[in-house]
């Protein structure tokens, strides 16, 4: 038995050989989507386009518009005032302001704040002067971004004025903007973060793409090697030969398998040392999970490779099918946040404890009492999946067209 | 080119595609699936987070608390624990993401003499722990959270503040200190222009639909190779039509099924979803057309550049796929992107297909506001045919 | 003939294949013997493929039995599939792997290891001529070594039966030659050939043919049986100038009465067939009539009928 899985599994390594050209692209690819991903996803959010309109011109509001400016976040677009003379009504203004742009040279504006005449006084007197903010709702993460620190600035710099000028005492006792801030800052609660100190997004992002690649990778693979023997002819010819079905499976899942994991020791590393996500938890553990996830999700691509009768139409398959996947498993937004039947429903996508695995494993140091439910549906759903498999293997040998 | 060639081809395409009712399925009915499905699962405002209290306090106030926290739509409380242990094993369990800490003598800082002279200068007596792994959903969540309680003891105050002198003990110049730290310097209107309501699925839907139109570049980067593989590929080109007119009689069924999804997809996000369109009809599709044109003219280069199949497959799969979740700018804006990462994007037609969308729905754009993403579409499509016609005559004629 | 009729390795009872409301394999029965060399002989689409189909356990039969090697394949498919081989009327083989993988995947997959699979491989390689051809891909063969490939690697193994699907299609007449020679060699070792062709001139070389016609079996026999029983006599053949002409007239004068002792009149390339009991008379006959018709000709002789001519008469008579 073991001689003839050998056999299968050699004999699509060597496939797979045949092809270097597309393992290489295949595994680096991979390898450098993550890069790419990470990077992107993980820059720091700054540089947001703001305009500011100072109806007030006294050195308050001058002061405010100064402390915006020199946020790393915010990028103050002196040009942007003009806009509103070309047009006729603050509405348009604000139109020509939020679009138009092209985003690698000129983006488009992000935040407008209008600063209502009379502020400095009002501030000064403690009236609560009112400031329009306007956020670009079509950018929904620079604006979120933008109001926060705006917020932030406008309420520091507004507490610092006030109280300097309501203060009641001598000229000496006078708080500096130094201590007012700082008092103000004692007064914030105390925050933890765990597990993701910098709120870097890549911390969330890396996983999610490391994750998603062996899975993609797995299931690819395995419906490929599966559908060329299937379109080309060949598959008859294991038919007729004196190998059972479940040997078949296993010998094919063998070369994918070898690729899979070779990606993800490369994602791995590639992880520790880019993105300083280092594997917090048991390394052995990680891996043996994983070879265990690369099994069931092997099953699947070869459940699409059956159904499937050309290469093309597996590879569409699956791409519908990986997108439904990546929904449930969490990859960009986290399941507890979905409703709550697609949260039950998750439970049935192999890649979904994959992901809590991988993220469990990284980032906190969880061990096998935490993750038992993960292992155990994976090996439920890895015993259906195959043997489903195995009933399409075993159907397609009475069905030959 | 001869106008007929391309009909024929045309015509040859479109049955090999309609011959096989699973890649008619995947292809018409496809993008229109993958957009009901996922806009409905990753479109979520972040609610019901996970939340633990840790009560030190014990009071009816801070019981008052958490009442309001829970009442928020953003957090959930799930338990209640009674020592640090209790609340880390829940973050380590992910049953919880954040929790909140109402220290011991949180009520008699509102309470007390002693205790409202202190807030001016101390830290509350609450703090957050919170699981950073999300980023996203943990500043939202905190952030609600921090506002939830910071306006609760404000609230307090207030009512101390206006409490008649008789009833509290304090002395008047600390309800005159007490009175200004309560009032917020500045008062803040936003608004929010495009999404008012800031409903993700405004945000995701149009985005979508960028992304699930590349779906037709994606299947056509294999009609070279397969022709090659079955043998038909020299009989092609043994024809007296020009390589041009093969390449765009081949593109032009994808492209009709494309337009289709297109229709399906606005039909879709208007009628299913409410997302508004603010736009003009006509030329939005338009600008679809020419954006499937730039993605199909980039699936033939493929085609012909790649032999194997499986190859053009996967190579279509991470030019489109991959990048075209995250880097799409459906999640992450484009704009904040590292320059090197951003010139990479220039060839991917879909971040300016996110962009089109976006701003045809939400932004109510004309085309003089989108005329660098037209532009930039206009480029792919053209060069991509441009080149991709070279190559063919070169490698294969 | 070196077949040991009390010995046979393929029994066939009835065997019927229904796809729905079409019949395309309609209660063929045969005996094949050890050693034998036999062919399935029909036109495209008769069933041939089927039938062999059910008999190497591919596909259910819908009626009838198959025994092969003393099992019944319905159910104990398995245990006789190592003393078979295959070769497909598609693919054997595998496109990207070398000769010499494609030749050891087989080996191995019917078990043989170490100093036996050396041992056939190099057996494989020597009768396939295809020493020092080992690195190559099949694509870069040609059709004939292709083919010879493929049905080594069906051998590889020695098998008792080996099932040919029409193994010679789309291959050069020389090639198909010593194709054959190397069949004849692989029979006279004990191995039972089973083959399917449509190529008449195919169907000469083996030992006992089954014709087989929309599905039905419609004779068997050895070749010279076959012609002998259905078309008993021999040909008139001669080569028209008109060829579509003087068909016509033919046949206008055996539909008169003119032509008694003569069944079939067709074409043959660029010759007419006159199929007759009396070849020499007929031949007068029919030299005397093209004369008075005016249909100039070449090459008039009596000759032995061919197979192709008893297919005909078989067909036609179906009909």
């Amino acid at each position: 038995m073991i001689y003839r899985i050998l056999n299968i599994a050699w004999k699509d390594l060597l496939h797979l050989w045949h092809n270097r050209l597309l393992l290489i692209l295949v595994i680096f690819g991979a390898a450098t989507e993550l890069l790419i991903v990470g990077w992107a996803t993980g820059a720091p959010v700054d540089d947001l386009k703001m305009v500011v309109v100072d109806n007030d011109q006294t050195a308050i509001s001058e002061g405010l518009i100064e402390h915006l400016r020199q946020t790393d976040t915010l990028k103050l677009n002196e040009d942007g005032v003009d806009v509103f003379d070309n047009h006729d009504n603050e509405a348009d203004a604000v139109h020509d302001l939020f679009t138009g742009g092209n985003f690698i040279f000129n983006p488009d504006n992000i935040m407008l704040i209008e600063i209502p005449a009379g502020f400095g006084e009002q501030l000064k007197t403690g009236q609560q002067p009112a400031i329009e903010l306007t956020l670009n709702g079509a950018n929904s993460l620079a604006s979120t971004t933008a109001r926060r620190v705006a917020e932030e600035e406008i309420y520091k710099y507004g507490t610092v004025i006030m109280v300097q000028h309501t203060f009641s005492g001598t000229e000496s006792t006078a708080p500096t903007e130094i201590q007012i801030l700082t008092q103000l800052e004692q007064t914030q609660p105390d925050i933890t973060v765990k597990y993701n100190e910098e709120l870097d997004r890549a911390h969330y992002t890396a996983p999610s793409e490391a994750a998603f690649v062996l899975y993609i990778i797995a299931i690819m693979i395995a419906a490929f090697m599966l559908a060329r023997e299937r379109e080309y002819g060949t598959f008859e010819q294991l038919l007729v030969m004196p190998i059972r079905p479940i040997e078949i499976i296993i010998g094919k899942a063998i070369p994918a398998l070898l690729v899979g994991y070779a990606n993800f020791l490369l994602v791995l590393v590639e992880m520790n040392v880019v993105f300083d996500i280092p594997v917090r938890g048991s390394l052995v553990l990680l891996l043996a999970l994983a070879a265990g996830y690369l099994f069931v999700e092997l099953g699947r691509g070869f459940m699409v490779a059956m159904v499937s009768r050309t290469q093309n139409q597996a590879l569409l398959i699956i791409m519908l099918v990986a997108f439904v996947d990546i929904t449930f498993a969490g990859y960009a937004v986290p399941v507890e946040s979905m409703p709550r039947i697609m949260q039950l429903l998750s439970n049935l996508f192999p890649i979904r404890h994959w992901m809590i695995i991988l993220r469990g494993i990284l980032q906190k140091d969880v061990g096998l009492d935490i993750l038992w439910p993960q292992l155990l549906w994976l090996m439920g759903l890895g015993i259906i999946i195959n043997g489903i498999t195995l009933w399409f293997f075993r159907r397609s040998l009475t069905r030959q067209e | 080119m001869n106008q007929r060639h391309i009909y024929a081809i045309a015509k040859k395409e479109w049955l090999h595609i309609i011959r096989d009712p699973m890649t008619i399925f995947l292809l018409a009915i496809g993008p229109v699936l993958m957009l009901l499905l996922i806009s409905y699962a990753m479109a979520t405002d972040i609610t019901d987070v996970p939340t633990v209290i840790y009560d030190q306090d014990q009071s009816d106030l801070s019981a008052n608390l958490v009442t309001q926290l829970d009442a928020s739509d953003v957090l959930n409380v799930t338990d209640h624990v009674n020592n640090t242990t209790g609340y880390e094993d829940q973050l380590e369990q992910r049953k919880a993401r954040l929790v909140v800490i109402i220290e011991d003598g949180f009520s008699d800082q509102l309470t007390t003499t002693q205790g409202l002279e202190s807030i001016a200068t101390s830290a509350p007596r609450f703090s957050f722990v919170i699981d950073g792994t999300d980023p996203l959903s943990a500043e939202t969540a905190l952030e609600t959270a921090v506002n939830i309680s910071g306006q609760f003891v404000r609230n307090q105050l207030n009512t101390l503040v206006e409490q008649p002198q008789t009833e509290t003990a304090m002395l008047p110049e600390q309800r005159q200190r007490l009175r200004q730290q309560l009032r917020a310097p500045v008062d803040i209107h936003t608004t929010n222009r495009f999404n008012p309501d800031l409903k993700a699925i405004w945000d995701l839907v149009p985005a979508m639909i960028a992304v699930a139109l590349v779906l037709p570049g994606m299947s056509i980067s294999t009609v070279i190779a397969r022709e090659r593989s079955q043998g038909t590929l020299e009989t092609l080109v043994a024809t007296p039509i020009s390589k041009h007119a093969i390449l765009m009689g081949k593109a032009f069924p994808y492209v009709l099924i494309a337009l289709l999804n297109v229709v399906l997809m606005y039909i879709v996000a208007r009628a299913v979803f409410g997302v508004p369109f603010r736009g003009n009809l006509l030329v939005y599709f338009a600008l679809s057309g020419l954006y499937v044109l730039a993605t199909l003219a980039i699936g033939l280069l493929f085609s012909i550049l790649i032999k194997s199949i499986e190859a053009a497959l996967w190579a279509s799969m991470m030019f489109f796929l991959f990048p075209g979740m995250l880097l799409s700018g459906m999640f992450f804006p484009v704009d904040v992107f590292p320059f090197i990462v951003k010139l990479e994007t220039l060839e991917l037609p879909v971040v300016s297909g996110v962009l089109i969308n976006r701003g045809m729905f939400l932004q109510g754009v004309s085309v003089k506001d989108l005329w660098w993403n037209i532009l930039l579409l206009l480029i792919i499509a053209v060069e991509g045919f441009e080149i991709a016609g070279r190559l063919f005559k070169k490698r294969i004629a | 003939m070196r077949s040991n009729s009390s010995n046979n390795v393929i029994e066939i009872h009835g065997l019927t294949k229904r796809f729905g409301s079409f019949t395309a394999v309609d209660h063929v029965s045969l005996q094949i013997p050890q050693g034998q060399i036999f062919g399935f002989l029909g036109p495209n689409g008769a069933g041939k493929t089927t039938t062999m189909r059910m008999v190497l356990g591919l596909l259910p039969p819908s009626e009838g039995t198959a025994i092969v090697l003393g099992n019944d394949i319905r159910k104990q498919a398995r245990t006789i599939r190592a003393r078979l081989g295959y070769m497909s009327q598609k693919f054997t083989l595998y496109n990207d792997l070398t000769v010499e993988e494609n030749l050891r995947f087989y080996g191995r997959s019917y078990g043989l290891r170490n100093n036996k699979l050396k041992s056939r491989l190099d057996y494989v390689l020597d009768i396939a001529d295809l020493k020092g051809r080992e690195h190559y891909t099949p694509t870069q063969l040609s059709g004939g070594w292709r083919q010879r490939l493929a049905l080594g690697a069906a051998i590889i193994h020695e098998p008792d039966i080996i099932f040919l699907d029409e193994p010679t299609a789309g291959v050069d007449p020389l090639s198909r030659r010593a194709f054959w020679e190397l069949l004849y060699t692989i029979s006279s070792a004990g191995t039972t050939i089973f083959i399917t062709t449509h190529y008449m001139d195919e169907a000469e070389h083996c030992e006992q043919l089954g014709f087989i016609y929309f599905g039905r079996l419609i004779a068997t026999g050895s070749p010279t049986e076959i012609k002998q029983k259905h078309v008993p006599g021999n040909v008139v053949q001669f080569t028209p100038e008109y060829p579509v002409k003087t068909l016509q007239v033919l046949r206008t004068a055996q539909q008169q009465g003119e032509l008694e002792n003569t069944s079939n009149i067709d074409l043959y390339g660029a010759q007419i067939h006159v199929l007759t009991h009396n070849g020499d008379m007929i031949r007068d006959h029919i030299t005397a009539l093209l004369d008075q018709q005016e249909q100039p000709y070449t090459d008039m002789q009596v000759i032995p009928p061919s197979l192709e001519d008893a297919f005909l008469r078989l067909t036609a008579a179906q009909k």
